[in-house]
């Protein structure tokens, strides 16, 4: 019988892996003395094809490049800028809460379109989905894709709660009928 | 004055409570207790049991506190007030500081605080119960909790803490050894790479007897070691085969 190309085990950080002549280390591992050991605690794969050995956490703690994250604006520091606390990051398993990091939206990417201000992408107290563009705090984020935008809004004349159905740039308030800009993500 | 022990603590080759001057005080954890926390750990040597919980990487506050090209590390050593025989005042000591700093310190020589630039690792300490060597075990909690939390280390940390009765010398101090002894040498092992990443002491020693003593924590740590790797592979077990 053929023996599988990759194997796995559990291993804590600091564990050696292989020696650095047989592997290279790839993600979670580093080279110490001639021997590749694991940086976290998680699960060792060993190719034996292409000889790199990567460790696949078992937490993955901080928000990446690429994520898709939930939050709401909270303050516009000039009319260019939405600051974002982002608090909860989408995984394949569904929406998980995490410890509140700050967000950037700058205007450029707001929108797919041009505009002219940040307001007429994001409002104050408003929900957005966005996508995660640099690796560490406070992170930059954006809303240009069709599913990215305002997820819950709030009418600026009568208050009431307003769910954008389109991504249509503009929402109309069903109690008072009141026309605002977004840049609104359907539910 | 010198300080006498109520009780001699070494009779016949044998310590107060029966072990031998080379035997640890049984070791116990458990990882992953606090489910809010980001990791955390609950370890035990014999009597002194302390609570480990680690917050992070994440966004320093306050904000001035950032270093643009690395993460920061924070450590907060807490003996709670129902911990000793004496009530002992919430607020933080001068020993709590000192004890946080150099935990601190530890833990920074293991951690790659370079994969998390503008972050902060927040590292909450809490003894629940205190019969000596709580600053090694604080650091083998810690060390436990960090690996937990999933964050990159060079090594698990092992905190084993090395004393003297008049010429003898014993490891893992309980609070009559740790209080009447003739001195006090905790030492934290990074146990794969052979590194000593704290050592205080007090005392006099020769370098005769601190040379044994450190022969005797390496040795001590190889077992806790083996312990910590239990306890984190046990938790995660169910995970991985699933």
């Amino acid at each position: 019988m053929q023996e599988p190309s990759v194997s796995r085990a559990l291993v804590t950080p600091g564990e050696e892996l292989g020696v650095e002549e047989e592997y290279l280390p790839g993600d979670n591992a580093y080279v110490d003395s001639g021997y590749v050991k694991s940086m976290v605690l998680g699960i060792a794969e060993w190719d034996r094809v292409n000889h790199v050995v990567n460790v696949k956490p078992l937490k993955l703690s901080l928000i990446r490049p690429g994520q898709i994250v939930y939050g709401k604006v909270y303050y516009f520091p000039s009319d260019k800028v939405a600051m974002v606390r982002i608090f909860a990051v989408q995984q394949q398993d569904g929406v998980r809460r995490i410890q509140a990091e700050t967000g950037i939206l700058y205007v450029t990417y707001a929108s797919e379109e041009r505009l002219g201000t940040i307001y007429d992408a994001v409002g104050l107290g408003d929900l957005i989905k966005a996508r995660v563009l640099s690796s560490k705090p406070p992170y930059h984020i954006s809303l240009r894709g069709p599913s990215l935008g305002v997820v819950e809004t709030k009418c600026p004349q009568c208050r009431a709660v307003i769910v954008p159905s389109s991504t249509s740039g503009k929402i109309t308030c069903p109690v008072c009928g009141f026309v605002f800009r977004r840049k609104a993500a359907p539910s | 004055m010198v300080k006498q022990s109520p009780i001699p603590l070494l009779t016949d080759g044998k310590r107060v409570d029966g072990r031998l001057p080379e035997e640890h005080r049984p070791v116990t954890m458990q990882v992953g207790v606090l489910p809010n926390a980001n990791g955390s750990a609950l370890v035990a040597y014999g009597n002194t049991v302390v609570l480990a919980a680690v917050y992070g990487p994440r966004e320093p506050i306050p904000r001035y506190i950032t270093v643009p090209d690395k993460a920061v590390v924070r450590v907060r050593y807490h003996m709670a007030p129902f911990s000793t025989d004496d009530r002992k005042n919430p607020a933080p000591t001068r020993r709590e500081i000192e004890i946080s700093k150099v935990v601190k310190q530890a833990l920074e020589a293991v951690v790659f605080l370079e994969q998390y630039p503008k972050s902060t690792i927040d590292v909450f300490l809490e003894v629940l119960q205190a019969d000596g060597s709580t600053r090694v075990t604080s650091i083998t909690a810690a060390s436990l909790a960090l690996a937990d939390a999933g964050i990159p280390m060079r090594d698990l940390v092992v905190g084993v803490s090395v004393g003297k009765i008049n010429d003898t010398v014993i490891v893992d101090l309980n609070k009559l050894e740790d209080n009447y002894g003739d001195g006090d040498l905790p030492i934290a092992i990074a146990y794969r790479n052979n590194w000593v990443l704290l050592m205080q002491l007090d005392g006099v020693w020769k370098p005769s007897e601190v040379k044994r003593g450190l022969e005797l924590a390496f040795k001590a740590a190889e077992n806790i070691y083996r312990n910590m790797r239990e306890a984190l592979k046990g938790r995660y077990m169910a995970v991985v085969q699933q």
